[in-house]
């Protein structure tokens, strides 16, 4: 087991007040110092992870080392947005976490197919919802080795 | 016959019953002394030749042919006498001046009983001779002698006249004043008379006998429906009709005279096509000589349309002229029958086709139609011009195919589509959905008749489309808006739930027993609705999520679904035994839900007093096993049990429990949604089975899901 010398910024894709709020809590309550960003939507999803509109200016954007994607999004959809990522040379190397409602097996399939690292349904309970936190913290942060944070890509 | 009799010298007579003419010179000498009378008397016989081939009264004609001899044999009386057919006694007496008496004795009495001198001659059939009387009175009756010894005779000579044959027809007489002895010019004019009278008699007969021929061949014409006829086709090929009976008068409208003046009279009766082709197939029968069978159709001058067959037999001439003996027959009276069977026929066989409320088409065994109704007429639009009597089934599939292909391209396409139907055709039957031109849709049911020809039925099922499509929008809007209502559903209950987990943690303190116990509640609603949603769901998904089926290990389903119910039959304390299952056509992952379902219910309707035992059985039906069972489905079955031991159900309720959102027992008693049995009913169903339920209230029930071993539909 290792830990991490400093938490990787979680970057959350939800539309949902209630579940942005609800995750916040989860961390909090699962004692994450993981720094937490959420985005609304894929757009937003994807000028934050390409540093554009609103995310131009430095340090607006810190690197995201796991993006916790809903599928269910207003403008660019999670589908769609999972499809640029892992399409794309720099972003796909980021570990995509894909937390829904949604357990349409067509979407299980399709994110998988497209190499997310996971796929979990949102839990209803609140208490789902922080073993879930606790899963992601003992997964991503204990065992496994996150790419090294080039934000630049360089 | 006597002939070689020579008559008596003629003598002088004493005296004569002619008392105006005493005279005693033989008719000869009186010949002599007018010796202008024998021209007289040629012309006479022309005279009496004349009156024969006019065919004058027999009567008229004998009494002049006396006359003439009286005239001849100035001194003597005639008589002329014609016996009937059997010579058996006299039937017509032609005598002139011959007095009453013996008129009465000569034309009287039989032929056998000779008496009189004519009856004598007539028996004997030889020429009498009794120069006289006083002498040669033994020769007659006395009676007879008497009479004429009284009237004055005094010789008497009687000729036969004899036909050809030596039969006698009659006798010539005559009776004298005077003793008369025969002389050979005397006799031979007599003679000659005789042949004469016997010529009149003979032709008079002939005429008689032809006369009655004649009627009763007129009475036969008359007798047939239709007239006989002769006619009569010469070299040159003039046609004309020698005889034609009096049938024509009724037959035609026309008599047989203006007939057999113009033949144009009877030819004008029947039809222009008629009388053209006539007279080419008349003189072609007559160098043939074939037997003339012709049936013909004519109208009247009065307007009646009739039907002739004519036969006649042909026989030629020696000069090449071709007779014809026939007859033509009305044959009206049957025609307008057949006629009239073959209308009503043809009117029924119409009204069947037309009551039906398809198109139908019958085609021969050589793929030629034979008869179609309006409707097919109708549901084949733009084909109207094709489809005729006797059209091949080619030449309509080619014209369907034509009118579908948009804007009448690709001919090669045509080309393979007509092949593909053609083989459908030959195949001998097949049923398709068409769309027309129109928009309309047909179903096309072909199937070959038992005489090898082909009937095609049409029924537009339009209505029948759209109500399918409206029904299939339906069901999938209603699916849609299941499966979306559950999703849309399930977030805001999560948030309630989460919400309100995230009070009762860190709250709970604060708001106090009392509201937590509220609390509590709303979240044990929540936790509800969440499972109403879920099964609603999973309700919808049986055709919503449904897979093909596939061969599917029942064993080893079941195996899994008692794995994850494990937790439930521990705490229920409960045992679940799974019998010997076979592998079947299934969608696995419903049958997974189904026996999920049903063990998850055979747990949860224990007996409060006695741990649940779940028995999970299998049985294969053969088809032959199931003989007069109605219940579907048809064929090998599996029947696949879930038997329990616990608290069962009144059977009155077995047909209510399997509907959705039906409950027997109050929530607190047994928690439930009320759509588990209606979700295993559907799967069921939706694999061609049906679900079935035995109970008896605290012994047990048992579940028993009947399915197909075989799928034969790809998907429902």
């Amino acid at each position: 087991m290792k830990r991490q010398s400093k938490p990787v910024t979680i970057l959350v894709a939800e539309d949902d007040a209630d579940d942005r709020l609800l995750l916040q809590d989860a961390f909090k309550e699962s004692s994450l110092n993981n720094e937490l960003r959420f985005v609304e939507n894929g757009e937003q999803l994807l000028d934050y992870l390409r540093r554009k509109g609103e995310y131009a200016n430095p340090g607006e954007a810190p690197v995201a080392g796991l993006i916790l994607l809903d599928l269910n999004m207003p403008k660019i959809d999670g589908r769609e947005a999972l499809n640029i990522i892992k399409n794309d040379a720099v972003l796909r190397s980021i570990p995509v976490v894909v937390l829904t409602t949604s357990a349409e097996e067509d979407d299980v399939f399709f994110a998988y197919r497209l190499g997310v690292s996971s796929y979990i349904s949102k839990p209803v309970t609140f208490e789902g919802l922080v073993n879930v936190v606790k899963v992601i913290d003992a997964y991503w942060n204990d065992t496994v080795e996150l790419p090294p944070q080039n934000t630049d890509g360089a | 016959m006597d002939l070689g009799r020579e008559p008596p010298e003629s003598t002088p007579g004493e005296h004569s019953a002619l008392a105006a003419q005493p005279s005693s010179p033989s008719p000869a000498e009186e010949w002599a002394r007018k010796p202008r009378s024998i021209p007289a008397l040629f012309e006479s016989q022309s005279e009496i030749l004349d009156l024969i081939s006019s065919r004058a009264p027999l009567q008229e004609t004998l009494g002049r042919t006396a006359s003439l001899a009286e005239e001849v044999l100035s001194a003597a009386y005639c008589c002329v006498l014609v016996l009937d057919g059997g010579a058996e006694r006299f039937v017509e007496t032609a005598a002139p001046t011959l007095p009453a008496p013996i008129l009465e004795v000569v034309r009287g009495g039989q032929v056998a009983d000779k008496t009189s001198a004519e009856a004598i001659c007539a028996a004997s059939g030889t020429t009498l001779y009794l120069p006289d009387l006083a002498d040669d009175s033994g020769e007659l009756p006395s009676d007879f002698t008497k009479q004429l010894f009284s009237c004055g005779i005094k010789a008497v000579w009687a000729y036969p006249l004899l036909e050809p044959a030596g039969m006698p027809v009659g006798v010539l007489s005559l009776y004298f004043g005077t003793k008369q002895g025969a002389d050979p010019q005397t006799d031979s004019v007599l003679r000659s008379l005789a042949r004469l009278a016997r010529f009149a008699v003979e032709h008079h007969r002939s005429d008689e006998a032809l006369q009655s021929a004649d009627q009763r061949f007129g009475a036969l014409a008359a007798s047939i429906p239709g007239v006989v006829y002769q006619r009569k086709v010469s070299p040159d090929g003039e046609i004309r009709y020698t005889y034609i009976s009096d049938g024509a008068k009724d037959l035609f409208g026309v008599s047989p005279e203006e007939i057999v003046s113009d033949p144009n009279a009877l030819f004008d009766c029947h039809s222009p096509e008629y009388r053209e082709t006539f007279r080419e197939r008349l003189l072609e029968a007559s160098r043939d000589l074939t037997m003339w069978d012709v049936e013909a159709t004519i109208d009247t001058k009065d307007g009646q349309r009739k039907y002739t067959h004519a036969i006649a037999r042909p026989h030629r001439m020696p000069d090449g002229t071709v007779y014809w003996d026939g007859v033509i027959l009305d044959s009206t009276r049957i025609k307008e029958a057949e006629l009239r069977a073959a209308s009503i026929e043809a009117r029924t066989r119409e009204e069947i086709l037309e009551s039906v409320s398809q198109g139908l088409a019958l085609y021969d065994e050589n793929d030629s139609l034979v008869v179609c109704n309006s409707h097919f007429l109708e549901l084949s639009p733009g084909l109207g011009d094709v489809i005729r009597p006797g059209v091949s089934y080619e030449r309509v599939a080619r014209a369907i195919i034509e009118n579908s292909l948009p804007g009448r391209g690709d001919a090669a396409d045509a080309d393979e589509l007509l092949r593909q139907q053609m083989e459908l055709h030959r195949a001998g039957g097949h049923s398709s959905e068409r769309r027309l031109p129109n928009g309309r849709w047909v179903l096309v049911t072909e199937h070959r008749t038992d005489h090898g020809g082909t009937a095609i039925v049409l029924t537009d099922v339009t209505e029948l489309k759209k109500r399918e499509a409206t029904l299939e929008r339906s069901n999938q809007e209603l699916q849609q808006f299941a499966s979306v209502a559950s999703h849309d559903l399930q977030e805001p209950l999560r948030k309630i739930e989460a919400f309100g987990n995230r009070l009762h943690s860190l709250c709970a303190e604060k708001i106090g027993d009392e509201a937590t116990l509220y609390l509590d509640r709303m979240l044990s609603s929540t936790r509800r609705m969440r499972k109403l949603i879920n099964d609603l769901l999973a309700y919808s998904r049986v055709t919503t999520k449904s897979r093909p089926f596939e061969p599917c290990d029942f064993k080893l389903v079941a195996t899994e679904v008692v794995s994850d119910l494990q937790i439930q039959i521990e705490e229920s304390d409960g045992l679940v035994q799974i019998g010997e299952l076979p592998v079947i056509d299934a969608d696995a992952m419903q049958i997974r839900q189904l026996l999920q379902n049903l063990i998850s219910n055979a747990l949860k309707f224990r007996r409060p007093d006695a741990p649940p035992e779940v028995r999970v059985s299998g049985r294969l039906v053969t088809a032959a096993d199931r003989i007069g069972e109605t219940m579907p489905p048809p064929g090998d079955v599996l029947e696949l049990s879930v038997s329990d031991n616990g608290i069962g159900f009144d059977m009155k309720y077995v047909d209510r429990i399997f509907n959705i959102f039906q409950r027997l027992h109050n929530r607190s008693e047994y928690d439930g949604t009320g759509i588990g049995l209606a979700t295993c009913r559907k799967i069921v169903e939706r694999h061609g089975g049906e679900l079935r339920a035995v109970s008896e209230p605290g012994h047990g029930t048992t579940i028993t899901a009947v399915l197909p071993v075989k799928q034969i539909f790809s998907e429902a």
